[in-house]
Formats: structure tokens, C-alpha cells, sequence
């Protein structure tokens, strides 16, 4: 197989021995490590469709990762399998200003991208993840992530305008416009097939490249800070906020991320007396100071109403003013962001349940979680934001330990399944759906649905190499 | 009052219910580090976020050795109260200790956070006061000595404002 693979890529870009191995068996998550038998490092489409070609001859497992950052275990291969490593595939075929959109390869950071608007003058931006600046753009398409303009524009996969895969036999697929046009403007007028692709965690093809939507860059914007002191003033704000349809972000934190950032590893998991409970970040973003003006205006406003009705919420703050009173809290200033407290805190792991559910059960879910949380000896580090338009929202509560201790990890385990369940029996949705936690849902997703994935899996990779062990495959 | 030993005891990993010698650093920046040893944190795991952001700009001030031989110099409480949260200060030969709760001051200085963080980043304290959105209590006089080490001070690694996606 390594030599099969060398006369595709070359030998360098075959790695076999145990420490290039070592990163690509484990991610951030509680889930145990896998050892791949080797990592291939593909630079363009041919190649990929060459290397699954040959796993699918010799029925080899195939797993394409980028920043393994989904912190879910998803991509983690299976027992022996391979690693096909898409860092190098980094290419922005294009942007297309006039009409709004880029194409870009699965190795296109969330950095990459930025930078490249930013350095060609385009007036044109895109979402970004709380994920570090090294994740993959179309990684978090394809999975349906969240980011900041996932309020105004939906999740990830809603961006897509179209797809570039490559199927289980190495053959080659575009969806959407591009299909017949040179211009990949949308998903519209065939039939659409993208579905196949997004949200199937890799287990259906591999996508090599992805046209997807960018909104304007306005000239002015703000991000303003907002304390609250109880989940349901906090949420009440939202959900009236969404129906300004002014706010372009409305991210929410629980208290113990604002300690978190200023260092302290392990708030202790109640809040102290008198301690805001949640802090909402808002991004207004305009092409006029009147309009910026309006929008503040509109905001400021809405919170008064909300403290009309007995709620405390503080008058916003300029995240400016914040960033003079403490750096730390600086990690909100500009993105895409590396979270430290997260990513680098010493202990290496971080889990969480996160879902999409309806914002009106907010208030009930975090209760509820925050109970849990603290029961189990964490603190109630929530992260929420409502999406398109509100009409629904995210709701991840986080939970960061030690990856050396057996013991941590256990209790995590237990917390992420008591939470799991708690949020699946309130009605929200676990998004990028860990393989543990698929099979504890199973048996409550809708039968005919599980029957049609399943013939559609068998169609699209009847010999199962497909990263296999994902969505219960 | 604190437990004096444990305060002494040098920052652990692990989560305690001790004193935290805020933001302490490598030998490598003495200054630094002893100016962050200087600012004392009862139980930071407990401690508020009014106690934190205080932390942070007493460590960031003590650096100057014109603020933190002041610091040094007081011997006096003071009570700090944003919204509902309430921090005492103490200066101490040792250092300024920070607890959270409100003990036994010779000032205070309480309003809302955004008034209290106006004080802090340059607003002064008279207009706010004089508006009533911060209200000054006990020594006025040491509320003016205290005042420039509770200040946000423009921070070297403050990344330019840029916009925020
Ligand atoms: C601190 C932190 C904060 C985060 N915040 C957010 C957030 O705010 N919003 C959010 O949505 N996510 C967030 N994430 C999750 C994560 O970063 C995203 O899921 C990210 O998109 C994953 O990108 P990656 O490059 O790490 O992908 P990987 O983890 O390498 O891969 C993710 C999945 O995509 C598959 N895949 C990779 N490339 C391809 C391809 N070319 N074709 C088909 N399948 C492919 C992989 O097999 C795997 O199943 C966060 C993560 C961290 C660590």
C-alpha cells in the first residue's frame, strides 16, 4: 500500500512512522485514540480520486481530515485505516466579487481565506467559527457548523453553492449550478444533490473542492458587550433582538468564560453573588454612521424593554472598552481566535454536547444543563447563538479536563451522556453527532429516515471505505 | 482575613482555595513578575469577575515603579462595587490583596459596570459622580491616590482596533 501510495503522491507524503502518526490518532475529545496504518498528504483533486481508488481496490478505510479540531472524533480513522491528510490541498480557486462567492480547496483555513480578502482589497467576508484559525472552511461547511453570521445566514452548509466530490470508486461529481455553468452561483434549478455530502461526515465522499457564499464587508461595525444576570432576560433579549433583524451576531457565554480568560482554569461551578450570569456579544455591522447609529439605537432600546419587564441587563459595552480593562478579554476583539482556555490549557481536552434546538427552550435547556454540569464537578461553560433569523439557535455547553487522567475522562463521558440525554428529551439536536453519541439516538430517529441513509450509503460506498464508524456505518 | 501562609504559597496548577499570585511569570521578566506577585487574589476559583478585571489592571499597573512604590506606600481599604459585586481591596507592605465581599474600608466607590469601566479607562470620577452614576464614599482623598492604579493603562500587546470578523 505505501508504495501504491508513494507512486501517487510521492514517498514524502506517505508518513508511516509512529510519531508523524501519533496526530492524527487522537483529537481534542474524550474519544480513545485510533492509530492509522499511514497518512497520505494529497495536493490536488486527481490525486485524492487516484488514492481512493486504490483503498477501494484493496478495501482499505479512508478518512480525510484537515485540523481534526470537529471535537467529536470524527476524524479519527478507523482500526488500520488511512489518514488522507487535505492540508496541503490549500488552494482559493477563485473569488468571484460581482457575484459574491469563492472556491476553495478542504485545506483553506479560516486564516487563508481571511487574509486573502483582506490582502486583495474584496469587500466581501464570510463566517467565522470560535474553531482555531487553522480549521477548515469547507470542513465546517460540509459538517453544518455555526459561526458568526450564522444569525443572519444559517449554518455552514447553507452557504454551499456547490460541490466538487469525489465518490467512494474515485470518480468525480459537481452539484449545483456548476454542473452545466461556469459560474457557481447556488444549488438551484437541478435537482440537489448536495445533501448527499453535507452533514455526512465524510462517509459518503470527499469533497475536493467547494464554491460557497460571502456577504459584504461593511465599512463600519461594532461589537458590543452585554451583561445579563439571568437566562431568561438573556434569552428574552435575543429572541427580540432577532426580530429587529438589525444584529448581525448575538453569541451568548455563560459567567465562568469571562473567568476562564482572565486565567482561572476552574471557576468554581456556581456563580459568585452578585456575578452577571451571562455576557451576549453583538456585532452590528453598517454602511453609515446614521445607520450605525439607528442599529444602536434600536439595540439599546430593546434591552430597555426587556428591563421593563424586571429583567437586569447592563447598558452595552464598546468590546474597545473591554480590551483596555483586561487583554485577556481581547479574544473576542477580532476573528477568526485561537481560545487559549480552551485549546491550551494544560490538561489538552475539550469535549462538549452541542445541538441546535428552538431559542424559545432555551432558558429551560440551560437550567437544566447547568445542573448537570455542576452535579458532575464542571463549570456551566455555555456557548448559544441564534441562527437564521432565530428560528432556531446553538446551544453547546463545554466542558474542558485533563487527557492524562482516566478518571477525568470517565466523568466527562458520564456528563456528556446525562446531558445528551437531557437535550435530545427537550427537543434539541446534536450537531456534528459523535459516533457514541448516534448510537445512543438510534433508536429514536425517525426509522424511515435511518433506512433511506442506509440506502444511500450502500449506493454511494457499497464496499464501506468510506471513514467508516461514523453516523453508525 | 485570609490565611497569610497559604497566601504565600506559590501559584499551583490545581484547582485551591488559596491566594493565586496573579498572572505570575518566568524569571525572565522580573519586573513583570514582581509586579504581578505584588497583586494578591483570595480564592480565585471563587473570585468575581469585578475581582479579576481588578487583578488585571492593579498586575498591569504595578509594573511602573512610580505606581507600584504608591501601591506599596497605602495602608487603607477600599470597598469596590459594580452592580452587585463587591471587592475590597487592602494595601498591604506586601502587597495589594484582593478579596471578594465587602470588609471593613476607609473608601468606597461603587455604580453599573459600564460607569465603573468608564472611571477606569480615563472618564474620571468626577463627572460620573457628579451625574450620580458612581457614588464615592469614606476618604475622598485616597480615592484620588487609588484611582491611578485601578486605571487601564494603553497595554503594549493590544492588538490594533481592527474590525472584528
Ligand atoms: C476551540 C474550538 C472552538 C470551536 N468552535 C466552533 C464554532 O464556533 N463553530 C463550529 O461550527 N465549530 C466549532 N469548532 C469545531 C471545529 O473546529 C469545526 O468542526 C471545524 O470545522 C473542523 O475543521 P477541521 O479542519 O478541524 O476538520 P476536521 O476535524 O479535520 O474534519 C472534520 C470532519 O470533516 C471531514 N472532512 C474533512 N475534510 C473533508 C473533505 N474534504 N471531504 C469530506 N469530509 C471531510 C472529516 O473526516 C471529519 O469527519 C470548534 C473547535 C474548537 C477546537
Amino acid at each position: 500500500m505505501k508504495a501504491a501510495l508513494a507512486a501517487i503522491v510521492g514517498a514524502d507524503n506517505v508518513l508511516d512512522a509512529a510519531p508523524d502518526l501519533a496526530p492524527y490518532r487522537e483529537d481534542y475529545c474524550e474519544a480513545d485514540p485510533v492509530d492509522p496504518s499511514l497518512v497520505v498528504l494529497a495536493t490536488k483533486t486527481e490525486e485524492v480520486q487516484a488514492i481512493v481508488r486504490l483503498c477501494a481496490e484493496r478495501q482499505t478505510p479512508i478518512t480525510p481530515r484537515v485540523a481534526g479540531s470537529n471535537v467529536g472524533g470524527l476524524a479519527l480513522p478507523a482500526p488500520g485505516g488511512l489518514v488522507l491528510d487535505l492540508t496541503r490541498m490549500n488552494r482559493i480557486v477563485s473569488v468571484d466579487e460581482a457575484d459574491m462567492y469563492a472556491v476553495i480547496e478542504p485545506g483553506v483555513t479560516q486564516a487563508d481565506l481571511k487574509r486573502h480578502l483582506v490582502e486583495h482589497d474584496i469587500p466581501l467576508t464570510f463566517g467565522f467559527s470560535l474553531a482555531p484559525p487553522d480549521t477548515s472552511v469547507l470542513a465546517n461547511c460540509l459538517l453544518g457548523g455555526l459561526t458568526n453570521r450564522s444569525l443572519k445566514y444559517g449554518d455552514q452548509s447553507q452557504w454551499v453553492s456547490g460541490l466538487e466530490v469525489v465518490l467512494s470508486d474515485g470518480s468525480l461529481v459537481r452539484t449545483g449550478s456548476w454542473a452545466l455553468s461556469d459560474s457557481a452561483f447556488g444549488l438551484v434549478p437541478f435537482p440537489d444533490v448536495s445533501g448527499l455530502f453535507l452533514g455526512w461526515q465524510a462517509t459518503t465522499g470527499i469533497t475536493t473542492r467547494m464554491a460557497f457564499q460571502l456577504w459584504p464587508r461593511h465599512p463600519l461595525n461594532k461589537r458590543l458587550f452585554v451583561l445579563t444576570y439571568s437566562a431568561h432576560g438573556t434569552f428574552e433579549a435575543v429572541r427580540r433582538l432577532c426580530r429587529t433583524e438589525l444584529c448581525d451576531d448575538i453569541g451568548g457565554l455563560s459567567w465562568p468564560s469571562a473567568k476562564m480568560m482572565m486565567g482561572v482554569k476552574h471557576p468554581y461551578p456556581e456563580p459568585a453573588s452578585g456575578e452577571p450570569t451571562f455576557f451576549l456579544y453583538v456585532d452590528l455591522t453598517a454602511g453609515s454612521e446614521a445607520e450605525m447609529s439607528l442599529k444602536e439605537r434600536t439595540l439599546e432600546q430593546t434591552l430597555a424593554d426587556v428591563r421593563h419587564l424586571g429583567e437586569r441587563i447592563e447598558e452595552p459595552l464598546d468590546v474597545a472598552t473591554l480590551l483596555r480593562v483586561n487583554p485577556a478579554l481581547g479574544a473576542f476583539a477580532e476573528f477568526p481566535v485561537e481560545l487559549e482556555f480552551l485549546t491550551n490549557h494544560g490538561g489538552g481536552g475539550l469535549t462538549w454536547i452541542g445541538t441546535y434546538g428552538p431559542l424559545s427552550r432555551f432558558e429551560d435547556g440551560i437550567a437544566a444543563g447547568t445542573e448537570i454540569m455542576v452535579r458532575h464537578g464542571f463549570p456551566p461553560l455555555i456557548v448559544t447563538r441564534p441562527m437564521r433569523g432565530g428560528h432556531y439557535g446553538v446551544l453547546r455547553f463545554v466542558a474542558i479536563f485533563d487527557k492524562k487522567d482516566a478518571a477525568e475522562i470517565e466523568r466527562v463521558k458520564k456528563l456528556n451522556l446525562e446531558l445528551l440525554e437531557m437535550v435530545t428529551a427537550k427537543g434539541f439536536v446534536m450537531y456534528k453527532t459523535p459516533p457514541w453519541a448516534w448510537e445512543k439516538l438510534r433508536g429514536r430517529i425517525d426509522p424511515g429516515l435511518l433506512a433511506l441513509m442506509e440506502r444511500t450509503k450502500r449506493m454511494l460506498d457499497p464496499l464501506g471505505i468510506m471513514n467508516p464508524g461514523k453516523l453508525g456505518y | 482575613m485570609p490565611d497569610r501562609s497559604t497566601a504565600r504559597e506559590p501559584h499551583a496548577d490545581e484547582p485551591s482555595v488559596g491566594a493565586d499570585r496573579a498572572l505570575a511569570r518566568r524569571p525572565a521578566e522580573p519586573l513583570a513578575a514582581r509586579a504581578a506577585e505584588l497583586v494578591i487574589l483570595h480564592e480565585p476559583e471563587r473570585m468575581n469577575l469585578l475581582g479579576l478585571l481588578m487583578r488585571g489592571l492593579l498586575a498591569a499597573n504595578l509594573e511602573e515603579p512610580a505606581l507600584r512604590a504608591r501601591a506599596l506606600g497605602l495602608r487603607a481599604s477600599i470597598h469596590v462595587r459594580a452592580g452587585d459585586m463587591h471587592v475590597t481591596l487592602r494595601f498591604a507592605e506586601d502587597g495589594v490583596h484582593i478579596s471578594a465581599g465587602a470588609e471593613a474600608s476607609n473608601a468606597r466607590v461603587s455604580g453599573d459596570m459600564k460607569a465603573l469601566l468608564g472611571v477606569v479607562t480615563g472618564a474620571g470620577m468626577i463627572g460620573p459622580v457628579l451625574r450620580g452614576r458612581v457614588r464615592i464614599g469614606g476618604n475622598p482623598f485616597l480615592l484620588l491616590r487609588v484611582l491611578p492604579l485601578i486605571r487601564a493603562r494603553a497595554h503594549a500587546s493590544l492588538p490594533p482596533a481592527k474590525e472584528p470578523s
